[in-house]
């Protein structure tokens, strides 16, 4: 066990490494690079002469080579500087600063809400297949995977708005944005949050739903359980004890791949909530080519991919014996 | 276009289906088919083996059974869904038919209000003819399943166009049910593979496979659709540009499968059987296909049917980035792209309405069959 | 109120706007912004800053004042202090947020939308033949107290725009055909740059583009201490590290703002706005209140701005944004608003406490359809530069069909000229070829030797290929999209095959500067009196890097570079580009107008643009007791939002909006 933690500490660094280098090349390959893209954005018919543009280009650095440009980036941020973000003329580290928590107080708790939902309800339906509560969340589960979940958003804020005075994104509603805290202030945010909740997790619950009950069927129909049945277990006893911990395999799987996906994948978060995750920032920063911002959160993101999956092997090992390292 | 058959379970059914009576003759039923009887005995499975048989068949002729072409325009813009009436003006009963509309535009919104104009009334017929098609893109033709021939029918609304929505969502299974679901299987085939292969020699290979997956996992995509829609060349039609893309998605879409296959592989390489197989000299892929992969059928079902709907609707992401589908190739995703408005929401909900059901409803389908194939290959079911 | 404008048919609405557009014109409703100074009035100020200097945490207002306010005129009636304006930006927009800040130009529009009237500067002036340009700048105070003076306009011509660290190059709206003029300071209030030639479009250029660039001045005495040339150099090492920046540029460049002169992150940052910054940006939440400082009164001398404070709201999504205004969660929004919208903004009005009124806009059409004239495919550019295939593609355009299909009934056909009261604005110009005439269309596409075609009716070229048109556009514009898959069809129906792609907004930036785009469409605006002299994008090939104009992006590359890059165009292309140039060097009015007409003749003589339908309205939200702004007013990007009418003389009826939360 001691060498192979040493052996996957070393590759981690190795691949972190690495997944920063072509990841720098990645974000290039759209046609252009930042200044393209900040010129682009402009509006009202500004001028930027040509020469201004060329300009531009070598205040960013973006007349050298990408070698270059990668070590300048790579060496600042082994003495702790992410760098400037050229469309925010902020620091990274800053812009980071300021959305990660929120990422996270919104992530974290959809994630818990996702698997707590997901994973009886999985199990339930496998046990209790082709019963009348199987077919009934399948066909939820479907509806929330067959409707994108901007689209899906839009409709819950526009029933909640319409029909039940809710809020149009936000945590707070206006009315309670700087008030104190009080028990109102409190179910003004639950209520937000519980939308939130349900428009972000929805998709997700159904698909870990699907997964869990597909995953304890096929172990369902293992020999052995046959066998703990004929010894008389009972039911309940003999799925919780064994196959639904193998079950939760594909979940242990890509649990490791929740936390980057957090990080990268909050836009709907973003949009319909009108929060400042960092989703939106990524997605901003890698369309304008804002490279140092793109970097940094994808080295960020490699980090956290690294980290997960080791994590989740070690999981992985841990819910099912017969797995060796 | 040519017309893919993507879903292996269902092709596989097919012939069975068809080989079923020849073979009865023989005494000796043959474990497919004992297979298909216990398919068989899954109603639910069962029926939708064959609407999905149907959706594919529709689709194929598409033309004929859609009462207009997808980009015929018309004056009714954003027209609600019809009701086809059998019971006249007069309490009389009738052949089915539609009334006609009379629009208006609200003086202050500018909306356009519709009601029903009880002296136009469009009886419904069958074998109608109407707009030129191209059926099964051999020849053109132009007769259609149903349609008024004196007037219109919109049984499933209009849009912003006037277009018939009914129309377009046949038109739209087109590629909904073909080109997305070809990606799908890639993904899914790469991903089993991979993923076996890893868990099953584990070591190094593993190793390099693992890492190879948090890479792939860490790097974000859109800059390569950016990339990649510039490099496409453009003069490509539309949906040749989308297989491309969606070959390359399958190409970094495969991480997640591959991870479940290489967890469950791990656990179960250790197995009796599969230790037997391979004293028994069975090559790597023999023991993947016959004795690892039925033991996650369940799972590998669930991931296609997570698939296809988010296939269809990646297209809806992929079109923001202007990397998708566009008009005027329409599909169940572009069709959702477009009721992505607030305003959609309020007024015309049949746009968004259609298309969500119609996934719905052919993702379901996949999903029974799915579960009926595989406790038809379980031999433990009951 | 709501929806007079449309309780008669589209006729009706086009003689109101037509109406109000001639009053307009016709005489200054408001005695202008800035016109009168007080003299003899007793000031007072919103209750809230009287609280404050009662507290003794403020001086009193006459100490804040300046000597001689500005005392602005309201539009209908005094106000009333009080309230807060709700509004709402879509990612992050710097220019979207400014309006509802009221922008403080140098020089302003006047509420006519044509007049150029003082501003900051309480006047302007040439001399030396016009090659020198005076400004004589109001002594008013910022936010923090400090007085405005020429030593700021001074640090940002020296210190900021000059420095190459700060600024690739001079803001180039001070740059006259490639020259960047002498500046000095003349005294404490006044300052001048010299030309070479009358740099005749400054004071047009001053009154716009409040702020989308670099600001003309600075605040010195907060920002010396970021700038090289002033701070300490280990005090400023030391706000470069604590800042987490690498060089003091970014550290100055993140405390100046400069792209946008509005204070979104540093609160003390001192501004000359009605409002300054109280909470930057949180929680996609930014609030401005009151600038206790801010140096305009009404003319019962009470301090202005009558409101109280402004939340800007950001949402990522536009259609996120449009849910929160049917809502009743916003009272004053005019960026991004789309007519194609109207339905929904109307419709819940009155829930939620806001009307919808319908401003007209710069552009003369919602769309220009360029084809390029140096397209590098042969075929296509000998046919591009024939009057006759634009005409003929002109007239296979039914814009009947685009006003009813895509703008809910509403525009008229329209070529890109100029708009409505425009003093160039032709009729014959704006109207021809735009009849829709596909037979006409189609034999004139005979003659020219297109007459043969495929077997699905698509005319072939002379080497045997299919014609076929690809226009591509930025995936962000929606309108495009529904006005393109018209084109395919009306396209269709003379024989050509038009493809549409939508793509990202930077590889259409790509294609412009690498001239490979075939097929452009963009909004025709920048067609008013105000906008044209200096910006007349669509009508004459000149905006190279930045610009969208595609019929002449290769000529555009050309006239920026001074020749270096691009293609030189010749005949009535170069016509312009020099007209242009004399443009920017004439002083006198006959023979601005002269030149502008000639501009716009070789324009119709050439159909380098394809004009759609226009007079398309903007909706414009706003809160139904919010009072002051006009009922049919003027908006649009290239003005910023609407800052000819000023946002500080607005008020709530009753001290705050009806449809307030809580």
């Amino acid at each position: 066990m001691g060498s192979y933690l040493v052996r996957r500490s070393l590759q981690m660094v190795v691949i972190v490494v690495i997944i920063s280098m072509v990841a720098f090349f990645v974000i290039q390959l759209p046609p252009g690079d930042f200044v393209t893209s900040y010129v682009s954005s402009i509006a009202g018919g500004d001028r930027i002469t040509q020469d201004a543009v060329l300009a531009l280009r070598q205040q960013f650095g973006l007349d050298q080579p990408m070698i270059v440009q990668y070590w300048r980036w790579i060496t600042n941020i082994l003495q702790g500087n992410f760098g400037l973000s050229f469309q925010h003329q902020r620091t990274v580290g800053d812009l980071l600063a300021e959305r990660l928590p929120l990422t996270l107080a919104i992530t974290i708790p959809t994630t818990i809400f996702v698997y707590a939902v997901a994973i009886p309800i999985g199990i339930y339906s496998a046990v209790r297949q082709y019963s009348v509560g199987d077919y009934l969340f399948t066909f939820v589960g479907f509806i929330g995977l067959a409707i994108p979940n901007f689209l899906l958003g839009i409709v819950l804020i526009y029933v909640s708005t319409r029909y039940f005075g809710g809020n149009v994104g936000g945590l707070f509603s206006p009315e309670f944005e700087n008030a104190p805290w009080s028990f109102a202030r409190v179910m003004d945010v639950s209520r937000n949050m519980g939308l939130a909740i349900l428009i972000i997790g929805t998709s997700g619950t159904a698909a870990t739903m699907r997964v869990m009950r597909g995953m304890l069927l096929d172990e369902l129909s293992q020999a052995y359980v046959e066998t703990a049945r004929a010894k008389g277990l009972s039911e309940w006893r003999l799925i919780l004890k064994y196959p639904v911990r193998v079950a939760v395999s594909p979940v242990l799987s890509t649990v490791g791949f929740t936390l980057p996906a957090m990080i990268s994948g909050t836009e709907i978060t973003a949009t319909v909530l009108n929060l400042p995750t960092t989703g939106p920032l990524l997605l901003n920063a890698v369309r304008s080519q804002d490279m140092f911002l793109a970097a940094s959160i994808i080295l960020i993101l490699s980090i956290l991919t690294v980290i997960g999956t080791f994590l989740s092997d070690l999981l992985l090992v841990w819910a099912d014996p017969r797995i060796k390292v | 276009m040519s017309e893919a058959r993507t879903d292996m379970q269902a092709e596989a059914m097919l012939d069975h289906a068809e080989a079923a009576p020849r073979e009865s003759a023989a005494a000796v039923a043959s474990p497919l088919r004992l297979m298909w009887w216990k398919f068989r005995r899954h109603r639910v499975a069962y029926w939708s083996l064959w609407f999905l048989l149907f959706a594919y068949f529709v689709t194929a002729t598409a033309g004929f059974w859609a009462p207009s072409v997808p980009d015929q325009r018309s004056r009714q813009i954003y027209a609600p869904p019809q009701m086809i009436h059998v019971i006249g003006p007069e309490g009389e009963l009738r052949a089915p038919f539609v009334y006609g509309y009379e629009m208006t535009r609200n003086l202050d919104t500018l909306l356009p209000e519709y009601t029903r104009d009880e002296d136009a009334i469009y009886p419904i017929r069958f074998f109608v003819r109407g707009e030129d098609y191209r059926l099964l893109g051999l020849f053109t033709w132009d007769v259609h399943f149903f349609g008024a021939p004196d007037g219109y029918v919109y049984l499933a609304g209009t849009d912003s166009f006037g277009r018939d929505m009914l129309t377009r969502l046949i038109y739209g299974a087109q590629i909904s049910l073909s080109v997305g679901l070809v990606s799908v299987l890639l993904s899914l085939v790469l991903g089993l593979v991979i993923g076996g292969l890893s868990g099953l020699y584990g070591g190094w290979i593993d190793s390099i496979t693992q890492r190879v997956i948090e890479a792939i996992i860490a790097i974000p995509t859109i800059p390569l659709w950016l990339g990649l829609a510039a490099a496409v060349p453009r003069d490509w039609p539309p949906v040749y540009q989308y297989f491309a893309i969606l070959v390359v998605l399958s190409l970094i879409s495969w991480t997640s499968t591959a991870r479940v296959a290489r967890g469950r592989f791990l656990a179960l390489r250790e197995q009796d059987f599969v230790t037997a197989a391979r004293v028994y000299g069975a090559g790597q892929g023999r023991i993947i296909r016959r004795h690892l992969v039925p033991n996650i059928m369940s799972y590998v079902i669930v991931t296609i049917t997570l698939a296809i709907p988010n296939i269809i609707i990646g297209e809806t992401a992929l079109s923001f980035l202007g990397v998708g589908l566009r008009a005027p190739t329409v599909s169940w995703g572009v069709l959702l792209q477009e009721a992505q408005r607030i305003q959609t929401i309020q007024f015309y909900p049949w746009l968004w309405i259609g298309p969500a059901l119609c996934v719905i409803v052919l993702v379901l389908a996949f999903n029974f069959v799915g579960d009926g194939a595989r406790d038809a290959a379980d031999p433990f079911s009951k | 109120m709501t929806g007079s404008i449309f309780n008669g048919s589209r006729r009706r609405f086009l003689q109101v706007s037509a109406a109000a557009a001639a009053s307009a014109a016709g005489g200054a409703r408001w005695p202008v912004v800035g016109g009168a100074a007080a003299q003899g009035l007793t000031y007072s100020e919103a209750p809230e800053l009287a609280e404050l200097v009662a507290a003794g945490q403020l001086p009193p207002v006459e100490q804040r004042l300046p000597a001689t306010p500005v005392v602005v005129e309201p539009l209908e009636s005094m106000g009333e202090y009080g309230g807060t304006i709700r509004t709402g930006i879509i990612q992050n927009r710097g220019f979207q947020a400014r309006s509802a800040w009221g922008p403080e130009p140098i020089l302003r529009i006047a509420p006519d939308n044509n007049t150029i009237v003082p501003n900051i500067a309480e006047a302007w002036e040439y001399s030396d033949d016009g090659r020198t340009f005076i400004l004589h700048i109001r002594p008013i105070r910022f936010s923090d107290g400090e007085p405005l003076n020429a030593a700021c306009f001074e640090f940002w011509w020296n210190n900021v725009n000059l420095n190459t660290s700060l600024n690739p190059a001079p803001l180039s709206q001070f740059v006259l055909n490639g020259e960047v003029p002498e500046f000095e300071v003349i005294d404490e209030q006044t300052v001048a740059w010299t030309f070479s030639q009358p740099h005749a479009n400054l004071p047009g250029l001053l009154a716009h583009w409040a702020g989308s660039q670099i600001p003309r001045w600075l605040p010195r005495h907060y920002l010396e201490q970021y700038h090289e040339d002033f701070a300490d150099p280990a005090e400023l090492q030391t706000r470069i590290s604590e800042g987490g920046f690498s060089t003091w540029d970014e550290l100055f460049n993140n405390h100046s703002a400069a792209q946008y002169q509005m204070p979104f992150q540093h609160v003390d940052q001192p501004v000359l706005l009605p409002f300054k910054l109280r909470d930057p940006m949180n929680l996609n939440t930014l609030v401005a209140d009151r600038n206790p400082y801010y140096w305009k009164v009404d003319p019962e001398g009470r301090q202005l701005p009558y409101i109280n404070e402004v939340v800007v709201t950001n949402f990522e999504s536009g259609d996120v944004r449009d849910a929160a205004i049917a809502a009743g969660q916003m009272n004053w929004v005019n960026t991004d608003t789309t007519f194609t919208n109207l339905p929904l903004y109307r419709e819940n009005a009155e829930r939620g406490n806001y009307e919808a009124r319908l401003w007209q806009t710069s552009r003369v059409a919602e769309h220009t359809i360029m084809l390029n004239h140096e397209v590098k495919d042969e075929f296509l550019r000998g046919l591009f530069n024939d009057i006759g295939f634009k005409r003929a593609f002109s007239r296979a355009i039914d814009r009947q069909l685009i006003a009813d299909v895509v703008y809910l009934g509403f525009g008229v056909p329209a070529q890109v000229q100029m708009i409505p009261g425009s003093q160039w604005r032709n009729e014959d110009w704006v109207t021809q070829d735009t009849e829709y005439d596909p037979d006409g269309a189609n034999a004139m596409l005979d003659e020219l030797g297109l007459a043969d075609r495929n077997g699905s009716g698509i005319r072939l070229r002379p080497d045997g290929q299919p014609l076929t048109l690809n226009m591509d556009f930025p995936v962000d514009d929606p309108g495009s999209t529904a006005v393109g898959e018209l084109l395919i069809e009306f396209m269709r129906e003379v024989g050509i095959t038009f493809n549409i792609r939508p793509i990202a907004r930077e590889q259409v930036r790509t294609l412009i500067d690498n001239n490979d785009m075939e097929v452009g469409i963009w909004i025709a605006d920048k067609c008013s009196d105000t906008m044209f002299p200096h910006s007349p994008e669509w009508h004459v090939p000149y905006l190279g890097s930045t610009g969208w104009n595609v019929w002449g992006a290769a000529y555009a590359q050309h006239y920026e570079s001074n020749g270096e890059r691009g293609i030189a165009p010749t005949g009535d292309a170069a016509r312009v580009q020099d007209l242009f140039r004399e443009m920017q060097v004439t002083v006198d009015e006959d023979r601005r107008f002269e030149i502008g007409q000639e501009i716009l003749e070789l324009n119709a003589a050439n159909l380098w643009n394809i004009g759609d339908v226009g007079e398309v309205p903007i909706p414009v939200i706003l809160g139904a007791n919010f009072r002051n702004y006009p009922e049919v007013g003027f908006t649009s990007y290239d003005w910023l939002g609407n800052h000819q009418y000023p946002i500080e003389q607005t008020y709530f009826e009753g001290g705050r909006w009806s449809g307030e939360p809580g």
